[in-house]
């Protein structure tokens, strides 16, 4: 297989050729109340071909393995007809891999009914307390083996292995519905899934004390985000902005984010890592067959860094970064974060509670959105903080703010600091979820707008 | 590549479960893609997979694949998997006796070059220079040749083919104080040959877009635009899940024929409509689509279904059972369609002192859909005094209970637009707060 893609490669006649082939497994296990929504595994094979001639990219995609040439004289075709001027992508020394990311227990070894029974456990025990209504318990586990091959030379074959879990418990009074959940997901291994017994404590608890939570005000808050809720600030806040697909052709957003511009407080460092082992957006090779790293994107306050793939890195004379990514055989790689994070700081989280004397301490990650330019994103949980003290819990609170402003309103930055995974992603150009982390510490930010009554 | 395999898949099956369903699907897409005012990239995605529900001892089980050489282990898979599958509480179904007709699937489409689509996208990009030498403009197109096919151990052998084109337009101005963001979309089972259309509306609005209107914390009337609609409609539609209502966990269970919107809205659920996006003359299980009315002069007549959650129900199949190869079928909605009012756009926007005319949002599923909470930044939205157009807002967020909005609405528009699967009127709702800096 190995030869006869590499030979592919190099015989097309184009700039550049790529094909990727994969050929992965999936289990799912999914409870909703009682009902055992779906429980089984789901084979997926399939290929693409990518081609650069003169300036323009052709891609064709396939579960049709066996007619690949085919597809791949209807890529080369496909970028002749874009055509364009004629560029080179960002140089990288060929390289040959095998790579099997690294696992405490392969969820393969670990057998249906045993994933099942467990599932099961979970759901039993949030369905056990008597105002819980419903429930939501989801297994997922991927090996997905993916063979890259390019005009180049390069040749990886690796298999990523991925297993995660989320509990949601639903409360009911009335026409009150409230929801709260917990996921880990991530390429550590099976281990983790099976230490959620006190996740669904959790969701249970969470879901009956929003019942009883008003909905928020509208209005400008000072807010208190937890580690997990921060992650998600900056990945929708700033992360997205630091793509340089978004950048390298577009002239005016180039100007506005020039290396070296202040974003922040000095004590800001945001950055994105994708070869932390092990975490959810850990990228051994990206799908461009570039190693995953680290790229410091925030630099004490200022602008120090961005992603880039082989073409971005190329158009704007930088160097490549390993952000290359798709999601399957069925896209093209585009510029992604991988695991996203501020560096935490030096306010302890009980000192940056007593500073503040109103303000709303928001935990737990729902949803997160961005347009380039605003972004928004929503905690589970809220409370409102009176006198440097968490008080009553609030509802429904979604947070707005301005991605150009929004980093200068951070004001204390904690000492703590966690990442986290989970079974979503990100989402962005038709591709989702993405399998990323989002990380940080504590962390206050001045001025947030949230929608309300 | 045997074009038998969905035959060898349910006979494979039905030698061993005591009934069994094959659900096939093939398609090809080739898009065009502009971004940053240049065509980027063509592509083209072949897929074609197969899905096999089992029913073994009452329960049901499930697998999928997109590797063909083995139906085998496709078997194999669904048997493990209906080892612990819930209990079936339906029967498949048979050949209907009548197949309605419905325009899914125009030969044309076929004819559609890339050549074709690069030049319509080209056109649109020479408008927005024409209009702004500042602009950047994208657009994506395809078109897309599907086709499907389901057969059972009852009977039922039943394929369709199906067509679509679409395209998105967007024009985007960077500026010292921000971005902004036009974007008009359309989709449609039949080719369309120009997005000029779409480019002078994404222009107008651009321009119209140009001021930014100061704001503050405020009530006041505001215009969902049918883009804009599926913030307040995105809840309800998962309220009427049949599902969610099953589990208890929808707050529309139990309310059939009971008011629940402003008696001024009817909203259909219409598979039938020739060439409209979501139209097909059986869902994906075998069950006849029909027209059926959700809301009634605002009140609530049937839920969406698959034959599962129909049976968990009790209630007889609404042609609602939507998947992919890949999944089992659950409950969604085809087109749905907003009856008109008597309120035109203009008059609507005349109508208002002060008032907000939302365009696009950011965000939308973020909060309690389940409660019918929706909290969303107005990422394209325009302030209207004494019937004109001031400006853009920036930054501010809108929030509600779509319950309450629409059980009591200002207007109902009287022109309809397609977005998506969608075909509405604007609406005019009172009462909600924007919440901005200032």
């Amino acid at each position: 297989m190995k030869n006869k893609l590499l030979e592919l490669c190099a015989r097309l006649p184009v700039d550049y050729a790529e094909v990727r082939l994969q050929d992965g497994v999936s289990t799912n296990i999914h409870y909703a109340g009682r009902e055992l929504e779906d429980i089984g595994e789901r084979i997926e094979r399939g290929g693409c071909v990518r081609v650069l001639k003169d300036g323009g990219w052709g891609f064709a995609t396939f579960n049709d393995v066996d007619d690949i040439e085919k597809y791949a004289r209807m890529a080369v075709r496909q970028a002749e007809l874009v055509g364009g001027q004629k560029f080179d992508i960002a140089p990288v020394d060929a390289h040959q891999q095998v790579y099997r990311t690294p696992v405490d227990t392969d969820p393969a070894d670990v057998s249906l009914v045993d994933k099942q029974a467990m599932c099961h456990r979970y759901n039993q025990s949030i369905l056990k307390h008597e105002r819980i209504q419903s429930s939501v318990v989801v297994y997922r586990d991927s090996h997905a083996t993916t063979r890259f091959a390019s005009s180049e030379g390069t040749y990886i074959e690796q298999e990523i292995i991925f297993s995660g879990a989320m509990v949601a418990a639903i409360a009911v009074e009335g026409a009150n519905v409230q929801r709260a959940r917990e996921a880990k997901g991530d390429l550590r291994g099976f281990e983790k899934v099976t230490r959620m017994d006190e996740d669904c404590e959790d969701v249970v608890r969470r879901a009956l004390e929003s019942l009883e939570a008003e909905p928020v005000e509208a209005g400008t808050y000072t807010v208190i985000v937890d580690p997990e809720l921060c992650g998600v600030f900056v990945h929708e806040a700033f992360g997205h902005l630091s793509e340089a697909d978004f950048l390298y052709e577009n002239p005016r957003m180039r100007e506005i984010m020039q290396l070296g511009k202040r974003f922040g407080p000095d004590f800001l460092n945001i950055t994105d890592d994708g070869s932390l082992e092990g975490e959810a957006g850990f990228v051994p090779f990206d799908s461009e067959g570039v190693a995953g790293g680290r790229t410091a994107l925030i630099k004490d306050g200022v602008l120090a860094g961005r992603l880039h793939s082989r073409e971005t890195a190329a158009k704007m004379d930088e160097r490549p970064t390993g952000n290359a990514r798709a999601i399957s055989y069925r896209h093209p790689p585009i510029v992604r974060m991988t695991n996203t994070f501020m560096e935490p700081g030096e306010t302890p989280f009980e000192q940056m509670l007593q500073e503040t004397p109103d303000g709303i301490y928001a935990v737990s990650w729902l949803g997160g959105q961005t347009n380039k330019e605003m972004f928004t994103f929503s905690a589970e949980e809220a409370y409102r903080i009176r006198d440097g003290e968490v008080a009553e819990k609030i509802r429904d609170v979604v947070l707005t703010g301005n991605v150009f402003q929004t980093l200068q309103n951070i004001d204390r930055i904690g000492t703590d600091f966690h990442m986290v995974g989970g079974l979503g992603g990100c989402g962005k150009g038709g591709q989702s979820p993405l399998r990323v982390g989002d990380g940080g510490p504590h962390c206050r930010i001045q001025n947030v707008v949230i929608g309300g009554r | 590549m045997s074009d038998r395999i969905a035959e060898q898949v349910l006979q494979a099956a039905c030698r061993r479960f005591d009934a069994a369903e094959v659900f096939e699907e093939a398609g090809e897409t080739v898009s065009v893609r502009f971004e940053d005012s240049r065509l980027k990239e063509i592509r083209t995605q072949q897929r074609r997979g197969v899905g096999l529900r089992v029913i073994g001892e009452g329960r049901i089980g499930f697998a999928s694949t997109t590797d063909l050489r083995e139906p085998q282990r496709l078997v194999e898979q669904a048997g493990a998997s209906a080892a612990f599958g819930d209990e079936a509480r339906f029967e498949m179904p048979g050949r209907p006796a009548e197949v309605p007709h419905v325009a899914t699937c125009d030969g044309a489409m076929e004819d559609v070059s890339a050549e074709q689509m690069v030049e319509m996208g080209r056109e649109g990009l020479e408008m927005s220079r024409r209009a702004n030498e500042d602009y950047l403009f994208a657009c994506h197109l395809t078109r897309a040749a599907h086709r499907q096919r389901v057969l059972n151990t009852a009977g039922l052998d039943f394929a369709y083919e199906s067509s679509r084109m679409s395209a998105s337009v967007e024009v985007e101005e960077v500026r010292d104080d921000g971005l902004l963001q036009v974007y008009e979309y359309r989709t449609w089972s039949r080719p369309f040959d120009s997005v000029s259309d779409l480019t002078r509306t994404a222009l107008e609005k651009a321009r119209d877009a140009a001021a930014v209107a100061p704001t503050r914390l405020e009530a006041m009337p505001m215009v969902f635009t049918p883009k804009a609609l599926g913030n307040l409609w995105y809840p309800i539609e998962t309220a009427l899940n049949g599902k969610l209502v099953h589990k208890g966990s929808s707050v529309l269970r139990g309310r059939i024929d009971e008011q629940v919107l402003d008696p001024r809205i009817t909203i259909t659920d219409n598979p039938t409509i020739d060439w409209a996006p979501g139209s097909c003359p059986l869902d994906d299980e075998g069950v006849v689509a029909r027209r059926r009315p959700l809301f009634e002069a605002g009140v609530l007549r049937t839920y969406l279904a698959d034959l599962q959650t129909a049976g968990l129900l009790g209630i007889d199949p609404t042609g609602h059972g939507f998947r992919s190869y890949s999944s089992r079928p659950s409950p969604s909605s085809t087109n749905t369609v907003v009856e008109p009012g008597d309120t035109s756009f203009d008059e609507m926007l005349a109508g208002m002192k002060r008032g907000l005319v939302i365009e696009h949002t950011l965000g939308s599923g973020q909060s309690n859909i389940l409660a019918g909470e929706f909290s969303v930044n107005v990422a394209l939205g325009f302030l209207v005094e004494g019937g004109e157009v001031q400006g853009r807002v920036k930054d501010c967020m809108v929030a509600g209970n779509v319950y309450e909005i629409l059980g009591q609405v200002e207007a109902i528009g009287s022109e309809r637009q397609w977005f998506g699967s969608t075909w509405a009127p604007p609406i005019m709702v009172g009462g909600l707060k924007l919440a901005a800096r200032g």
